[in-house]
């Protein structure tokens, strides 16, 4: 035949007869291949999630998907959030065991990762795991010394960026995990009985910041008369230099200014402008695509707009522009979190910096748990 | 639809495309070879030795076909081959010269030539003939470090214990690769009945020349007087054989009176070869790579 | 014919002489376990291509020659990749991707076009065979070797006891290269002292 036919005719049969093949192929095993994959993130689930009779899923994104464990009664036991992020190599996936506050983490197990053989594998083993059970994030990471308190793990030596991307990834987990779940789900925690039972060698400092938390909140009682948390009536205090310093930048003229201790020290900020009308400035701390990011972010008392951000400490060399594009964080302002980075689910999400996803990624998060904090803080004045 | 009704069509599909796009391809782009270069090369020896003056067997039946180059320059090849080739293009045989083997002009073993130094370095010819002229008294001779054994690809030629190479003559084919590698041009292609060889390249005066090698020329002119006039010429000291068809008919003659038998008849009348008296009982020896 | 087959082992083994597929056989050679299997899908993929290939040698056109053998070779490499998932899902992951990579590894398309697209079929499945059994005997050794002195172990079993540190970098992309020259240096000289000088 002519060569031409015969040229298009073979390669046509062979594809075709390549394609049936695969066809068959994977009827066969795609079956056994979706059994594995459930079994693998129903094992992890109960990994990290004490008691499961049941469980509901819920997919949040591409990739996340929240897992709500109850037992037989009904009730929920706590959440798993199968998330994907980066590591080193490539993507990590892993199954973030929470408590029913949503707050404290009960587990972490690595589904998938590529990390180097030996380093940054190591994120599998059962010693760097189990560091992240009772954890509180946002959660740090600590080289060469032991973690001191409840937001620290300990990295692996040798392998600090797989390590701070496991970090970076069980944040934003909890981030979204909140974001994603109805209010009632979440309540905030009894920050007192916490501070008690962490017992993480930081005893003494805990316990100080814990009594003098309690001794502030008790003179503010006395004091105030409105349950509002206008401070136009409080009279009989000094100026509040720290507080000062970082909130006038965000609001002119203040009339009063006072600092919200915070059981871990990052401490929050409320500036009174005038009756009703308070900006409450919280540091926030985070991991970023390699290291670390400490953030001020100012928002309305009352809706938790936010003001505008100020970057304490971001390394140089994180993120391309190190990270400091100011059309990148003139568009928080005037939103509201908990905010998303823009995609077509999301059409007026977050632009992110050209090339520095992560980075941007990882600042939304932080952000996110700023205002957590601020809800945190204000509830604290109130209680 | 089923998984298997989609993976037909992807499969299908894209293996339709792909080849209509090979087709097109294969229309514009294609070259059309004529397939008697490929019916050539394949009845070329293959060695790509470069005898016939191409790159290669392929260049060379490339060559023959489109430009219509002489199809009797590979020597390996051979008569034979000539034959083969000229009914592929069918035409008529082309005349192949005499076949041709090579010679080793030197008879300066380690018995007969003395060394002027000792050499350490890169056994090789080439390298020994660079450094400072060689460890070899006489600048012409053979310095025995095989670069001509390494350079044939048809195991025609060996080196013996004596240091001298020496030519399989049946294995020969006449590629000239030998001839090329000796950096003393010592190695000539001769005709394969060629009976009468000067085995010598010494250009130095006689009075010197025999001090150093007893198988020397001395260019003592005996045998240029004896040759039928013009078929020899002695030129730097060195005796030449210019016909060496009007030679070997006088071979007897014109060797009869060297004093050094540098001038040697190697090939007798039955077109026996025989070895010169300076490679008497030599054995062969292997050569190794560097 | 069995020349054909023995060639592949020693003579002309293709990863330590020919420097085919030194892609995988750096990459998932940190183990042993992974490199037994990763020879196994080779072994799978080199075979059964090489037969297809060389029984349909003489229907296929020169000019659809390549994309007709990569055809074959995908198909069959995916169905190893599915069979991995599938049944042995842990290893599936460790190997990561470099059971799809089999696809373009040099080996495999080096033989079929210079031999099982040219030579009946039973020739075609010796050569098949001694391929294969030369790339997984060395790939198979450099696990041993890699996971002895990376980890203490081999195929999981401690082996070298507490004393021993372990050699990390054996693990590591530097391990591999050093100890597949050394093997590669062995075999030059192996060779340099058998061969007819």
């Amino acid at each position: 035949m002519r060569i031409e036919i015969k040229m298009v005719l073979v390669l046509t049969v062979i594809a075709l007869i390549s394609g049936l093949v695969l066809g068959l192929a994977y009827e066969e095993t795609s079956p056994e291949i979706e059994r594995n994959l459930e079994l693998a993130k129903e094992r992890a689930l109960k990994k990290v999630v004490p008691n499961v009779a049941s469980y509901e899923t819920k997919q949040v994104d591409r990739y996340t998907t929240i897992f709500t464990a109850k037992d037989s009664s009904g009730n929920i036991t706590g959440y798993g959030v199968l998330i994907e992020g980066s590591g080193f190599q490539g993507p990590i996936k892993l199954m973030v065991g929470f408590d029913t506050t949503m707050m404290q983490l009960t587990g972490l197990e690595v589904i998938e990762n590529i990390e180097t053989p030996g380093l940054g594998n190591r994120i599998t083993e059962e010693w760097f795991k189990k560091q992240f059970v009772g954890r509180v994030p946002p959660i740090e990471v600590v080289k060469g010394k032991k973690p001191v308190n409840e937001h620290e793990i300990q990295a692996i030596t040798g392998a600090t960026i797989s390590s701070r991307s496991v970090v970076r990834i069980v944040n934003t987990a909890q981030s979204k995990l909140i974001s994603s779940l109805p209010r009632a789900s979440y309540s905030p925690p009894n920050s007192h009985s916490q501070v008690a039972q962490r017992q993480n060698g930081g005893q003494k400092k805990v316990a100080i910041s814990a009594a003098r938390t309690h001794r502030k909140i008790e003179k503010r009682k006395r004091v105030k008369e409105e349950k509002s948390i206008s401070l136009a009536e409080q009279k009989s205090e000094e100026p509040d230099t720290t507080c000062l310093k970082y909130m006038s930048e965000f609001v002119r003229p203040i009339r009063r200014c006072r600092t919200i201790p915070m059981p871990d020290s990052l401490d929050a900020f409320l500036a009174c402008r005038g009756a009703g009308d308070s900006i409450i400035g919280v540091i926030v701390r985070g991991t970023g695509f390699m290291d670390r990011i400490k953030l001020l972010v100012a928002m309305d008392a009352g809706d938790f707009r936010i003001i505008g951000i100020k970057i304490l400490d971001m390394a140089e060399g994180e993120a391309f522009g190190n990270g400091r594009d100011s059309t990148f964080w003139s568009q928080f302002n005037g939103r509201t979190p908990p905010l998303a980075l823009k995609s077509d689910e999301n059409p007026s999400g977050i632009d992110a910096i050209s090339g520095a996803t992560e980075t941007s990624e990882a600042v939304i998060t932080i952000v996110n748990m700023a205002k957590i904090r601020a809800e945190k803080a204000l509830s604290e004045i109130q209680s | 639809m089923g998984v298997i009704t989609i993976s037909l069509l992807t499969m299908g599909g894209i293996g339709l495309l792909f080849a209509i796009i090979l087709l097109l391809a294969y229309k514009k782009l294609a070259v059309e070879e004529d397939p008697r270069i490929k019916e050539i090369e394949a009845l070329l020896p293959g060695a790509n030795c470069g005898a016939c003056g191409y790159p290669g067997c392929a260049a060379y039946a490339e060559a023959i076909v489109l430009e219509g180059v002489p199809f009797n320059k590979c020597a390996p090849g051979g008569a034979e081959v000539v034959e083969k080739i000229a009914k592929v293009l069918g035409v008529e045989g082309v005349e192949v010269g005499e076949r041709k083997v090579a010679q080793v002009m030197c008879q300066g073993t380690d018995e007969a030539a003395l060394d002027r130094a000792i050499y350490h370095g890169i056994n090789s010819c080439r390298a020994a003939h660079f450094t400072l002229g060689g460890d070899k008294e006489c600048y012409w001779g053979c310095l025995g470090f095989g670069d001509c054994v390494l350079a044939c690809p048809f195991d025609a030629i060996h080196m013996t214990d004596k240091g001298i190479p020496l030519v399989d003559r049946d294995k020969c084919t006449g590629c000239g690769l030998c001839v090329e590698a000796c950096p003393r041009d010592i190695i000539e292609l001769v005709p394969i009945s060629q009976k009468v060889f000067v085995l010598c390249k010494n250009e130095d005066r006689g009075a010197n020349a025999r001090k150093y090698c007893d198988y020397a020329c001395i260019a003592c002119r005996l045998c240029v007087r004896n040759a039928p006039q013009g078929s020899m010429e002695m030129k730097n000291n060195l005796a030449i054989i210019l016909d060496h068809k009007q030679v070997d008919g006088e071979a007897e003659k014109v060797i009869a009176k060297c004093p050094t038998k540098s001038i040697l008849k190697l090939v007798d009348d039955e077109g026996e070869f025989h070895l010169p008296p300076a490679l008497e009982g030599a054995k062969i020896v292997p050569t190794l790579k560097r | 014919m069995k020349k054909a087959f023995v060639n592949g082992l020693v003579k002309e083994n293709p990863v330590l002489v020919g420097l085919l597929g030194l892609c995988s056989v750096l990459a998932v050679s940190n183990t042993a376990i992974n490199s037994v299997f990763m020879a196994a899908a080779v072994t799978f993929v080199l075979v059964f291509s090489s037969l297809i290939i060389s029984i349909i040698r003489k229907l296929i056109p020169d000019q659809v020659r390549i994309p007709s053998f990569i055809v074959v070779i995908a198909t069959f490499v995916t169905i190893a990749d599915l069979f991995l998932k599938a049944y042995f899902p842990e290893i599936s992951k460790n190997l990561g991707p470099f059971v799809p990579l089999i696809v373009v590894n040099c080996i495999i398309l080096a033989r079929q076009e210079a031999f099982a697209s040219k030579n009946p079929v039973h020739y075609a499945l010796a050569d098949a065979l001694g391929m294969s059994i030369g790339y997984s005997w060395v790939i198979i050794l450099l696990g041993i070797t890699r996971e002895l002195l990376g980890f203490g172990t081999i195929f999981g079993h401690r082996v070298l006891g507490a004393w021993f540190h372990p050699f990390v970098v054996m693990l590591l992309p530097p391990g591999a290269f050093i100890t597949l020259g050394v093997m590669v240096g062995t075999m030059r000289w192996i060779q340099a002292k058998t061969s007819k000088s």
